[in-house]
């Protein structure tokens, strides 16, 4: 892995203008994307995760409006590129899996036919034959057997998981360099899921590429992520190695997160996370976690923490990690798992 | 596929039946007969005319006379009153021309427009245009198509001169389509509004769809992408409402036949059934049931073609 940093987003802010008033969806999100890893960004839903990376894709919804930041690309901004800038980013560059595989494919085209397409638009004097050939080595490469006959089926013959195989084929018809995951697995069956996994580690590792993963599930980061980014209500509460965040988590967010993440070992009750998330047409003033976490501190409720530096790679946006607060304690069932884990290295 | 055909074939042939049983009978409950008021005609001449026509049998006896007689020799009963001893059949089959021209040309002309505003209002979704096409819409959908007629008639007609008042049944070519004109436009602004409704829902909820977004992400122009992946999509239902649409116009066009006195099957129906010309009204019916019961079939049939789910789907998933 070299170092280069292919995209960078940069405090992006990101309302959408319904009729109650401005929801902040996104509120100084940063990240980079280095290539060759995979960078995880984790959060429950409405944490604005699906939203940023559709800024990614320049396909917010008509209502979106970026209040603020930059979306750096091959030396450009992406949030000032015009739409026929953008044609020549999305789909070439720039791949797209998303959440739901049973209705990203037309229903009514044939799959074939959803995958050449994508291949004619990188090479429009492509042949007949050639695309269809393309095509099938496609599928294949993803995992879809038989893939001449199934070249000619409709989605609806198709599984869910094989489904999800074709939305990847599509989305590396064009040999993009970064891949964009929008909970890939969220929809499909629990060993199903353990298989998509495989194949986008497999295809990341064959095809040098760069992977922005969303996910709300602490479990599938595990077996993917290189670099985790915790998202609650807009903003990115902590970043760190994977290794960090799973071993030293230090915003109760995350802690919260991980505690209430079953696992195979453990044995004390699993913790949940109280209340439900903050509405953001009205953002809270200070530590938007702070009224679903039992060790709020005062100043959680009146100022907005910044970034505490862990280590090089690893920040929490969190008072806990002031030098003057008291130290956090971790939840029981977290601190035996982490001890579990560091035992069995 | 032949299995189905012939299943709806038959089923089809059923409900024509069940059709001309109820007319048959609904018929004979209106109050007098074909020859009641008729100056001229004596008492005796009167009965004898009555017992050549069955008319003096039970009720019974005549439908099962009826139906013996378009079975057996495919005899749809002479007309009674209008053209007294021409057959039925010959006379609907007169009438037929101007009443399909009527109603394919208002088809015609709907579909395309219909859908060219349903598509602009879907497109420009809460923009102006479509604030406009909505309320014209609504117009169109809730004012029925005599008044459009009658409207028509007033001002281009009478007042403006531009249009003949009445249908041109004698004169050339060019003077009978520019007399077809205003009948055919009163017939279509109904149809039009239904069309565009209709596929500016579907198009709207195809647009938000996620495959309309996988299309985007793949690399595709807006328009492309709509023009691939949404609108053939938005037309698979449209076929859902082609049916009541045609079965829609002609009923319409009983009406608007009579005001443009248009020699079609709709002043035929009205005509008769004033008149108690029986065999002429079951006849006519009879077309009016052939036509929408056909339309269904060919509806139903052709979804296969549009939506391949409909067409595999007797072979499943896999």
């Amino acid at each position: 892995m070299d170092n280069e940093t292919i995209l960078s987003v940069n405090d992006l802010s990101i309302s959408f203008k319904t009729l109650n008033g401005m929801v902040r969806a996104v509120r100084g999100v940063s990240f980079d994307l280095k290539r060759g890893e995979t960078v995880a960004i984790v959060g429950e839903s409405g944490s604005g995760k699906s939203v940023t990376i559709k800024a990614v894709m320049g396909i917010l919804a008509g209502n979106a409006v970026i209040d603020s930041g930059s979306i750096m690309y091959g030396g450009r901004d992406l949030i000032k590129a015009s739409e026929k800038d953008y044609q020549s980013i999305r789909g070439s560059k720039i791949g797209l899996i998303f959440q739901d595989p049973l209705s990203a494919l037309n229903p009514i085209m044939k799959i074939g036919r959803q995958i050449t397409e994508a291949l004619r638009l990188s090479d429009p004097k492509i042949s007949r034959a050639d695309a269809r050939k393309k095509a099938v080595e496609l599928m294949e490469s993803v995992g879809i057997t038989d893939a001449d006959r199934r070249f000619d089926q409709y989605p609806f013959q198709f599984s869910g998981g094989m489904r999800q195989r074709v939305v990847i084929a599509i989305a590396l018809a064009r040999d993009p360099e970064i891949l964009i995951c929008d909970e890939p697995t969220t929809a499909l069956d629990v060993t199903v899921q353990a298989r998509i996994l495989d194949l986008i580690n497999e295809i990341k590792q064959e095809r040098k590429l760069s992977v922005i993963f969303i996910t709300h599930d602490m479990g599938v980061v595990a077996n993917v992520a290189d670099r985790i980014n915790v998202m609650y209500a807009g903003k990115i509460v902590e970043k760190g190695t994977a290794d960090e965040i799973f071993l030293e988590p230090a915003h109760p967010y995350t802690q919260a997160l991980l505690a209430a993440m079953p696992d195979l070992e453990t044995s004390e009750r699993l913790m949940s996370i109280p209340g439900t998330p903050p509405n953001m047409i009205f953002p809270p003033k200070g530590d938007a976690f702070a009224e679903r976490n039992a060790h709020a501190l005062e100043i959680d409720f009146e100022e907005e923490p910044p970034y505490f530096k862990i280590s090089d790679t690893h920040y929490a946006a969190t008072w806990a990690l002031h030098p003057k607060a008291p130290k956090l304690e971790m939840p029981e069932v977290l601190r035996n798992r982490i001890a579990r884990i560091k035992e069995e290295a | 596929m032949g299995k189905y055909v012939l299943k709806r074939v038959g089923l089809m042939v059923l409900s024509l039946f069940i059709i001309i049983s109820v007319a048959f009978f609904a018929l004979r409950l209106i109050p007098g007969g074909p020859y009641d008021d008729d100056p001229d005609l004596a008492p005796e001449a009167q009965a004898a005319l009555i017992a050549r026509m069955n008319l003096d049998k039970p009720l019974p006896v005549q439908y099962v006379l009826f139906i013996k007689g378009i079975l057996m020799e495919n005899n749809w009963g002479a007309s009674l009153k209008l053209r007294p001893g021409i057959s039925a059949f010959d006379i609907i089959k007169e009438r037929v021309p101007a009443t399909m021209l009527l109603n394919i040309m208002s088809l015609l002309i709907s579909l395309p427009l219909g859908i060219l505003a349903g598509t602009l209002a879907a497109l420009y979704k809460s923009k102006w245009p479509d604030a406009l096409i909505s309320v014209l819409v609504i117009l169109c959908i809730s004012v029925p198509s005599f008044i459009f007629a009658t409207l028509l008639q007033y001002f281009p007609a009478y007042r403006w001169e531009l249009f003949p008042l009445l249908f041109n049944a004698t004169g050339n070519t060019a003077a009978r389509l520019k007399s077809m004109i205003l009948p055919v436009m009163a017939l279509s602004f109904g149809p039009i509004a239904t069309v565009c409704r209709y596929l500016r829902g579907e198009l709207i909820e195809t647009l938000s769809s996620e495959y309309m977004l996988l299309a985007r992400t793949k690399g595709l122009k807006r328009a492309q992408a709509i023009a691939r992946h949404a609108f053939r999509n938005s037309c698979v239902p449209l076929a859902n409402i082609i049916i009541p649409m045609f079965t829609n116009i002609m009923g319409g066009s009983l009406v608007v036949e009579t005001l443009f006195s248009v020699p079609g099957i709709g002043t035929l129906i009205v005509d008769s059934i004033n008149t108690r010309d029986y065999t002429v009204t079951m006849a006519a019916l009879l077309f009016y049931s052939f036509i929408s019961v056909m339309t269904i079939l060919i509806v139903d049939l052709s979804y296969g073609l549009i939506d391949p789910r409909i067409r595999l789907g007797a072979k499943g998933n896999e």
